[in-house]
């Protein structure tokens, strides 16, 4: 029997490149550093569906997954505080880098995210200090250096993340009229964070961001005010099913 | 040294124009409507000692649906009229630095300089109003925050 065999899931049919959600990922760690991107900048990189609030954070998350359903590999997410629906705010996902095939096509085809094959590092911790990088196509698209602080951060972070949900556009473009997709939705996410085993505050000590003509963090990270600070966390995290907002779909 | 009867009135003062402050935004009503509807709304902001100022000065602020009922300058060991729903703790310096903008809440949070304490899914919830709280102390006499000296970081 074939690792994910689910016939007619994924393709292809009797092998498919996926399983279905959930998708577990023990003992993952990640820094995620918080960012405030002004209202204009922002806009731009929302779709019009959704509206832009300018606080009270973005955020950039670089993940190592020692292990996962799919199994081992690295992602980075660009996060940005947004209106989903009057009174509901969620962050949109900006972009999402991976450094597997099978996360890649899952996140795309399943939840609509955004993902695009990098390669991603993130350091171990040494010195009280932490590095995170992205790198696609010859450029370093992102660039973190922080600082692991003594004082416990004054609100429980990992709320911050998982208190939003993860609102995606998911586009299937179709076969045969490329002026407008097959599907457009808007769906959102919830990940749960579990057995947290760390969790500490970051002082982001650098942030920088290489022009690239394939990629648009740098536009984004380069006008943003960069020293809000973030946190470090590992955890068990958990990636269940989504939902659809919105089916934009004409 | 610096005696709670010594901020006392300008204390007062600034929880009156702190309240009308709230009260005369209609950004903060839209962005905390609903906000102690169906749970404790009220918050407990504790300042903590910093410099001359050698005591904690505590406000209760009665919060519910966008509008302010009332801030409360608590007598020194005065408890609160009822259990708050929310508790924002930070030393008189990172209070003025908020006040005037020096730093945003978030920064003060992430850092461990501002604790909060209570239900986080209803301050992520209402995090916009959050941000509004911190803003519209920009509306207010921050004399409170000049007056004495708080030392440095």
């Amino acid at each position: 029997m074939a690792k994910y065999e689910v016939l007619d899931y994924s393709m292809p049919r009797q092998c498919g490149h996926y399983p279905p959600p959930p998708y577990i990922y023990p003992k993952m760690r990640a820094m995620v550093c918080l960012f405030k991107a002004p209202l204009e900048l922002k806009k731009k990189f929302l779709p019009s569906e959704l509206k832009a609030i300018e606080f009270p954070f973005d955020a950039i998350f670089i993940a190592e997954y020692p292990d996962s359903t799919i199994g081992p590999y690295n992602e980075n997410l660009i996060l940005l505080y947004c209106e989903y629906e009057k009174g509901k705010n969620g962050l949109f996902v900006m972009n999402i880098y991976v450094t597997d095939d099978g996360a890649l096509t899952a996140g795309r085809e399943i939840w609509g995210y955004p993902k695009k094959m990098s390669e991603i590092f993130l350091s171990q911790i040494k010195d009280n200090k932490i590095h995170g990088t992205v790198s696609r196509r010859n450029k370093k698209i992102i660039d973190i250096e922080a600082e692991l602080m003594e004082k416990t951060p004054g609100i429980d972070p990992s709320a911050m993340i998982q208190g939003f949900p993860l609102i995606n556009l998911k586009l299937i473009p179709d076969v045969e009229n490329n002026s407008k997709p097959v599907l457009k939705q808007l769906t959102m996410t919830n990940i749960e964070w579990k057995n947290i085993t760390i969790k500490k505050s970051l002082k982001i000590k650098s942030i920088k961001s290489e022009y690239s003509e394939y990629d648009i963090c740098s536009e984004l990270l380069n006008g943003s005010q960069m020293d809000i600070g973030g946190f470090y966390i590992q955890a068990d995290q958990v990636l269940p099913n989504g939902k659809i907002v919105k089916d934009l779909t004409k | 040294m610096v005696s709670f009867e010594d901020i006392k009135e300008i204390g007062q003062k600034w929880t009156k124009e702190y309240c009308k402050a709230l009260n005369e935004s209609p950004e903060y009503e839209e962005a905390a409507k609903g906000w102690g509807i169906d749970f404790e709304g009220s918050m407990l902001f504790i300042m903590l000692p910093s410099g001359e100022i050698n005591f904690e000065i505590v406000s209760f602020l009665d919060l519910k649906d966008g509008k302010c009922l009332g801030i409360k300058l608590l007598e020194p060991g005065e408890d609160p009229p009822r259990e708050p729903g929310m508790i924002l703790k930070a030393p008189m310096l990172i209070w003025k630095k908020l006040a005037f903008k020096e730093m945003n809440p978030v920064q003060a949070l992430m850092s461990g300089d501002l604790q909060l304490e209570g239900d986080m899914s209803l301050a992520m919830k209402y995090s916009q109003a959050a941000m509004m709280l911190a803003d519209l102390t920009e509306k207010t006499d921050r004399s409170l925050f000049t007056k004495f000296d708080l030392g440095d970081d």
